[in-house]
């Protein structure tokens, strides 16, 4: 938390909600809005630098350039803002399959890159309906290390629950190559999104420990 | 919340906030720290939603929307 409310009460009262009406998550949450209050890319919080202020807001000025390019019947420039869109998660995908379907073709490169972000949004979708029920988290670990091992496989920006229900399932399973591998998925996930934070060495550290219980002579 | 026209000015003003902290202080206090921050004074923030709306149109450029916890 950087900041609190500077407002009179009655301008706070105004305000109230304007981050959840908007999607804006995040504390502070900080974003780039078009003149109608559309948001066209959120910050992250993980880092706040001039250099990364400097990153998205041409993030921003790019997206609405396809975006117009694409309402002037630019194929390539309505493949970009999709992938765009879908990178910044600004689509459900039952959304961003109809505007796919809206693509007239598609480049190998853009093939491969809507694929993924769209097995992404599968793979969450799937997280979320597992929940917490630990047969069915374990049920898709297997195949989450299935699609590892033989494809298709997902972005790296694939959400960390991905990962999480492999190492689930190869701890219950006493796989341990798979869960080197889930490990290795992990690690790169961290090193992503955790800059550095304890909670990311920690995490890893555990599952290193389980990792060296598992490849350890009956398993201790 | 603040609502600043995009520039690079700004940018640079806002990229000069302080640091996130581990604890958490009082209401009052973090709102007497955000009124001291440098940025606050010297960056062309709008603090109505409204306001920076018309003024993008205007001007036609994008706002660059700084959501604090309390309007979540």
């Amino acid at each position: 938390m950087l900041f609190c409310h500077p407002e009179s009460d009655a301008t706070a009262a105004k305000h109230k909600g304007l981050g959840k009406q908007l999607g804006v998550v995040g504390l502070p949450g900080i974003a780039f809005l078009t003149a109608t209050g559309e948001v066209v890319v959120q910050i992250p919080a993980s880092e706040h630098s001039v250099a990364q202020f400097e990153r998205y807001a041409a993030r921003a000025h790019q997206l609405l350039a396809w975006r117009a390019a694409a309402a002037g019947g630019d194929g390539r420039a309505a493949a970009a803002l999709l992938i765009a869109q879908l990178e910044e998660r600004q689509l459900d995908r039952a959304a961003a399959e109809v505007l796919r379907r809206a693509l007239h073709d598609e480049t190998g490169d853009e093939k491969a890159r809507l694929d993924e972000l769209l097995l992404d949004l599968r793979i969450g979708e799937e997280l979320r309906a597992a929940g917490s029920d630990r047969a069915v988290r374990r049920a898709l670990g297997a195949r989450y290390l299935g699609m590892l091992r033989h494809g298709p496989v997902p972005s790296p920006d694939v959400s960390r629950g991905f990962w999480y229900v492999i190492l689930e399932h190869c701890e219950a399973a006493g796989d341990a190559d798979g869960f080197a591998a889930g490990l290795e998925g992990m690690r790169v996930n961290v090193a992503r999104t955790s800059n550095g934070a304890e909670w990311g060495r920690q995490l890893l550290s555990d599952c290193e420990a389980k990792l060296a219980k598992l490849r350890a002579p009956n398993g201790r | 919340m603040r609502f600043a026209i995009v520039t690079p000015t700004a940018l640079a003003l806002l990229a000069a906030s302080p640091a996130a902290q581990d604890q958490q202080p009082s209401q009052d206090e973090l709102l007497a720290k955000e009124l001291a921050a440098p940025f606050l004074k010297l960056a062309p923030w709008l603090t109505d939603y409204d306001e920076a709306l018309a003024a993008a149109k205007a001007q036609q450029r994008l706002i660059f929307a700084y959501l604090t916890t309390v309007n979540h």
